[in-house]
């Protein structure tokens, strides 16, 4: 596979350097772009894999730019924000970027967000699953690009970011049993932060947060092999 | 903006206003009192008798000659009526309404009477009421009478005691109210200047006196500035926070080319603590700016106390949960998880382990982040609320940030109309513990 080529906007001069070597130094092909038009010249010299945008822009903001380039394209996109907020994070993901990376972040952070979103993005059939961002089973809902799980009543129920992309892969897989080691794998592609919790430590995890009155989480075990969501899964 | 000069009176107006008005009210009702006693009336035989006799006094009292009219009056004096003859006719007392009705009742059985300038009135020495009257004689003298026994004694003096004071309690109810709605707008300028600086602004409506108009015309108009000064602070340092970020980005990938890994990750953590700062700096301010205009939902304080133990010990801590399994409460998500955060990361940079304790009961909810640590002394806990206050060598370890981290719990606190207060633990640590109301009220 040749390396893949990145279009790194950002309108701070050195960090626009040091980025750029960083991600070469890690064997991608970098075009980098100051400002929205350099961006659109970048995209007429040849294929993105992945854009690295920077939200506050002089002229355009980074969310117009992000915009106009859903409307055409289905590349990969990852923010850059100074901002970091819950709200620009959410905002940012709902617009249609692939992820989201607060500054200040170091090279290790990046490279791993970058290789995370490639491998999603490979993985996926293509920018129609990207779209129905909701799965639901036995009124919970699961809404993907903000990453939040809602219960049957409606309360938003927090999950640390590998339980959440667990619960992804088991709803991925609804009715099917997924091996555990086949469950490790899924959930470290969806997100470059692996947690060191066995799997298994998760899944009970998971059970408790999603009992509701009572009822058992639909969660069961199968002896030997993996895990099991026990329920439809409807996709929105 | 207009104003209408014609329809705005001044305090002194409006006092007058109130004055002329009780003035009509008193005037009102003494008519009224006294335009019921003119339909008092008696019983028929009574009045009945009472005209006779006064038609014998009269035939009696004219034919006897000057002289011995008073003799005369006396011996027409009887246990009922006392009967007196005057030359000239006695000024009636102050307090005395006509009986229109009972004259035309008497008049009604003895017309002979009529002609002859018949007055009756009540009068009151006492409790007691009486009938008194006068009535002229062919020569222009008077015979005055009045009856000794009261009438209807106990039933008109109560209800002419309570009638009298009727003007009276409705003067006070009324004046009493129309100056309270006149210095209403006063008390909505005491409570909005009580909340100035504390939410959004708060247009006070213009209305009530001129002179209060003026007040708050002009305390509308500052409590603008002071908003204005406050936001463009606020957005001033939020952007020196937000521009912060790039330098500090620069600075990590530098650091990354870095071969000597201990200058590296010591500058890496220098990095990472300074971001911390800005982090905390940038929630502490979001707390006044429109970034926390996040609508109250309902979220699961309990999963979300679990998460946060959950989080912490995946990133080697630790840390325990102990509650039930749910407890949905409407809350602002973002801002009580940044709280519960701060209280958590606390803990373990203080204490070696922490313990989030949930309990909800049907009309509050507590939650208790207790650690091992040194804890805080009682005489330092209210300072440690207060925004920039480290308190380095009371905790004996160095501490990060800008002394925000309990300022902002204590702010999204608030902002959910509960409690948030700082206790030892049974543990010998730090308590920090947090009580909200369910469904009530959260304040903007």
């Amino acid at each position: 596979m040749t390396a893949p080529n990145i279009v790194l906007v950002e309108d701070d001069p050195p960090l626009r350097t040091l980025t750029t070597r960083a991600l070469q130094e890690n064997g991608y092909t970098v075009r980098p772009a100051a400002t929205a038009p350099e961006m659109w010249r970048a995209f007429e010299q040849g294929p993105v894999d992945l854009v690295l945008l920077d939200i506050m822009l002089p002229g355009t903001s980074g969310i117009d730019l992000c915009r106009e380039l859903r409307r055409t394209s289905d590349v990969p996109i990852i923010f850059i924000s100074a901002k970091g907020s819950e709200t620009d994070r959410v905002v940012g993901l709902e617009l249609g970027a692939d992820d989201y990376l607060a500054k200040p972040f170091g090279t290790r952070e990046l490279v791993a967000r970058i290789r995370a979103v490639l491998r999603r993005h490979a993985i996926e059939r293509g920018p129609a699953d990207r779209e129905k961002g909701e799965l639901s089973f036995e009124g919970w809902t699961v809404n993907l690009p903000r990453r939040e799980l809602l219960s049957p009543t409606g309360a938003a129920v927090e999950l640390t970011g590998a339980e959440f992309d667990l619960l992804v892969a088991l709803c991925d897989n609804a009715q099917r049993v997924i091996a555990r080691e086949r469950l490790i794998e899924l959930s470290r592609t969806r997100l470059g932060d692996s947690s060191d919790r066995s799997v298994d430590v998760l899944i009970s995890r998971l059970r408790r947060k999603l009992s509701s009155a009572g009822k058992p989480a639909p969660i069961i075990t199968v002896r030997g092999v993996g895990y099991m969501l026990n329920v439809a899964v409807e996709r929105r | 903006m207009t104003r209408l000069p014609h329809l705005t009176l001044g305090l002194i107006g409006r006092v007058f206003a109130i004055l002329l008005l009780a003035v009509l009210v008193e005037y009102g009702a003494s008519t009224f009192l006294y335009e019921r006693a003119s339909q008092f009336s008696v019983r028929q035989d009574e009045a009945h008798r009472l005209a006779e006799h006064l038609v014998i006094a009269s035939k009696l009292i004219e034919e006897a000659p000057i002289g011995e009219r008073n003799a005369m009056a006396s011996e027409l004096t009887t246990s009922r009526y006392a009967v007196a003859w005057r030359a000239v006719l006695p000024k009636s007392p102050a307090v005395a309404p006509s009986l229109d009705k009972l004259t035309d009742q008497v008049l009604a059985w003895e017309p002979d009477l009529d002609g002859r300038d018949l007055r009756l009135s009540l009068t009151s020495p006492g409790r007691d009421g009486f009938i008194t009257g006068a009535f002229r004689l062919d020569d222009a003298s008077w015979v005055t009478f009045r009856t000794r026994q009261p009438v209807r004694a106990l039933d008109m003096a109560v209800s002419r005691i309570l009638l009298a004071l009727t003007p009276a309690v409705a003067l006070i109810l009324i004046g009493g109210l129309l100056v309270r709605q006149m210095l209403r707008p006063m008390r909505d300028l005491a409570r909005a200047a009580d909340r100035v600086g504390h939410g959004e602004v708060e247009a006070v409506p213009e209305r009530g006196p001129s002179e209060v108009r003026d007040v708050i015309v002009a305390f509308n108009a500052m409590q603008a500035r002071i908003h204005k000064l406050i936001a463009d602070r606020t957005q001033a340092l939020a952007a020196v926070g937000h521009d912060f970020r790039t330098p500090l980005a620069r600075l990590h990938l530098r650091a990354d080319a870095i071969d000597e890994d201990d200058l590296r990750n010591a500058i890496q953590h220098d990095v990472v603590e300074m971001n911390q700062m800005v982090a905390s700096l940038l929630a502490y301010l979001s707390g006044e700016d429109e970034g926390d205009a996040e609508a109250p939902a309902a979220a699961d304080l309990a999963v979300m106390c679990a998460t946060l133990a959950d989080d912490a010990m995946d990133r080697g801590g630790k840390a325990r949960y102990h509650g039930p399994d749910h407890c949905e409460v409407i809350v602002r998500r973002v801002a009580m998880k940044r709280a519960l955060t701060n209280l958590v990361d606390n803990a373990l940079h203080y204490g070696k382990r922490v313990d989030i304790r949930l309990d909800a009961t049907p009309d509050r909810v507590t939650i208790a982040v207790e650690d091992n640590g040194p804890g805080i002394a009682p005489e330092d806990r209210a300072r440690a609320l207060e925004p920039f206050v480290r308190l380095d060598a009371a905790r004996g370890r160095d501490t990060q940030g800008f002394g925000l981290g309990l300022t902002i719990v204590q702010r999204a606190v608030a902002a959910h109309g509960g409690e948030f207060a700082l206790d030892a633990a049974p543990s010998g640590g730090l308590s920090a513990r947090i009580t909200l109301p369910r469904g009530a009220a959260i304040v903007a």
